[in-house]
């Protein structure tokens, strides 16, 4: 891809929060044209607000965020996103495709119906997470897998530079599980650039080019290898987490793995 | 059966309020979707009984009703949305407030006129058989404006509704989207003002729609469903009311609540007497 390596996102400096009171503080990093990088930290971390502020949901208090296209720009909106929970009404009339349709609306333009074109990037976006089987149903009678996936293919429908998924493995089943994953290999392939917040650290090592240690302020980044060591792990985690060094390698036990509980 | 519903339509006012009827049943239900998804019956019932003062003052000065009537309830509707969203207080609470305060103020300007309760009945329940020609082309005019911008902004009152969240990460205009949609709400309770009244517009505005919420599973359909059991429950009603002599405000309601409590219990998909079947089955 054309793209490939450029500066997609430049977080410099940040510092955010709710009401005056900042939850990250003086964050820098940057996301490069086709990475896949994975935000890890305890509950509380700052993991959700980091992803409002780039998606430009939350007023910065300090700092810079820019979002650049790799490509000439894509479409109006850069930043496409995954919530952790989606807090939407799941018996509003709509159906699944309805529901990846809107996807397209900041790019159709006022007073447009779909084109054609917008249907068959819907079409595709529910390919994308095999789901186009279910296009026709109603949001609510899928499951809670199948509706993060639907939410998946509604971000991918929106076709911008940069996909932010937050916590998208929280509560989900094995199969929705395993087509988020094959779906992640197969958007490298196509060089999206994603940033993607997770309680696995498994996962994270296992699948992801870089790790970003998040717990208030950014405590390390780099490729797994260097960021999964036991000091910088506890500087994270404090006693949140057991960390013991296995024949296999770095064996890690995430909060996550315990309880589910609200991710921050 | 032909006579029963012809008969009325050979008198003027009768055919002027069947007007007024089929186009508050119409606009009322299609702005009711997105008060019924929105979870906004209170606020519109609020904002129904909040325009009194305005269309009390208009009276007493001679003014146009609709005039007053459509100030106050833009007034009402943008500053409940102001108290809510500066957080100071739960919107209910400001609601009920500003409701009760203007409702008391519009009374209170009523009562200073002598023939004060016959008024007061007009405009807590309706009078559509009062409906002056200059009064439809204003009903037309409010409506044809609310049902356009629903339709013009389909798409982006669908996100807003759904995932507001994504409106904005989209970067819609979510705060003019808002208001605009209490303005149009303002407007569609003047509208339906003349035909059904204060007191029982948040019928109009709610009972068909939820009742073809239960009906449908997408948007439009809905929309469309409603309008229609909205102006279908309008004609039905004033026909009723012209043959049995009840008062047309309540006779349209009660038809828009029996066809409510019909699909509640017989809806295909989310009727209460399949549920019943499909556990005796099951």
């Amino acid at each position: 891809m054309s793209g490939a390596g450029c500066e997609v996102l430049r977080v410099e400096r940040v510092t955010v929060g709710y009401d005056g009171r900042p939850v990250l503080e003086g964050v820098t990093f940057s996301v490069f044209g086709g990475e896949q990088v994975a935000i890890v930290g305890p509950n509380g971390a700052g993991k959700s607000t980091l992803f409002k502020a780039i998606a430009g949901l939350l007023p910065l208090q300090a700092g810079r965020i820019e979002v650049f296209g790799c490509e000439p720009h894509r479409g109006p909106v850069e930043v496409s996103y995954v919530t952790q929970r989606s807090e939407v009404d799941l018996s509003f009339p709509v159906t699944v495709a309805d529901v990846v349709m809107m996807g397209r609306v900041g790019r159709m333009g006022w007073l447009r119906w779909p084109s054609r074109e917008d249907r068959e990037a819907v079409r595709r976006a529910l390919a994308q997470v095999g789901m186009e089987d279910l296009a026709d149903r109603q949001i609510g009678e899928l499951s809670g897998g199948q509706q993060q996936r639907v939410f998946i293919a509604r971000a991918l429908a929106q076709q911008a530079d940069l996909l932010l998924m937050d916590e998208p493995f929280a509560g989900v089943d094995a199969a929705s599980e395993q087509a988020i994953l094959e779906l992640l290999d197969r958007l490298r392939g196509e060089g999206l650039t994603i940033l993607l917040s997770t309680h696995d650290l498994n996962l994270a090592a296992d699948r992801f080019d870089r790790i970003l240690l998040l717990n208030r302020r950014l405590i390390a980044q780099g490729p797994p290898s260097e960021v999964f060591c036991p000091d910088l792990l506890r500087r994270a985690y404090g006693g949140q987490l057991a960390i013991w060094e296995h024949e296999r390698g770095l064996v890690m036990l995430g909060d996550g793995h315990c309880s589910m509980g609200e991710g921050g | 059966m032909m006579g029963w519903l012809l008969e009325p339509l050979t008198y003027p006012f009768m055919v002027r309020g069947l007007i007024a009827s089929l186009l508050v049943g119409t606009v009322c239900a299609v702005l009711g979707t997105y008060v019924v998804l929105k979870g906004m019956a209170f606020f519109g019932d609020a904002l129904a009984h909040a325009i009194l003062p305005g269309v009390a003052v208009a009276y007493l000065a001679g003014w146009p009703l609709f005039a007053g009537a459509l100030v106050t309830g833009i007034g009402v509707a943008v500053g409940i949305g102001y108290l809510t969203r500066r957080g100071r207080i739960k919107e209910d609470t400001a609601i009920g407030i500003l409701f009760s305060g203007a409702f008391a103020l519009g009374i209170a300007l009523l009562s200073t006129v002598e023939a004060y309760t016959v008024d007061l009945t007009h405009f807590l329940f309706g009078n559509v058989l009062g409906v002056s020609p200059a009064d439809l082309w204003t009903t037309g005019a409010l409506g044809g404006i609310v049902l356009l911008l629903v339709a013009a902004l389909y798409k982006e009152f669908l996100v807003m509704a759904f995932d507001p969240v994504l409106a904005q990460v989209l970067r819609l205009p979510t705060t003019f989207l808002h208001y605009l949609l209490l303005v149009m709400l303002a407007a569609t309770v003047v509208v339906a003002l003349q035909t059904v009244g204060v007191a029982l517009t948040v019928a109009m505005l709610v009972t068909p729609a939820a009742t073809a919420y239960l009906l449908t599973r997408r948007l439009l359909p809905m929309m469309a469903l409603a309008a229609f059991l909205g102006s279908f429950s309008a004609v039905a009603g004033l026909s009723l009311s012209f043959s049995l002599n009840v008062a047309s405000g309540p006779a349209v309601v009660l038809i828009c609540t029996a066809l409510f409590l019909l699909a509640l219990f017989f809806s295909p998909r989310r009727g209460v007497v399949w549920g019943w079947l499909r556990r005796a089955e099951g």
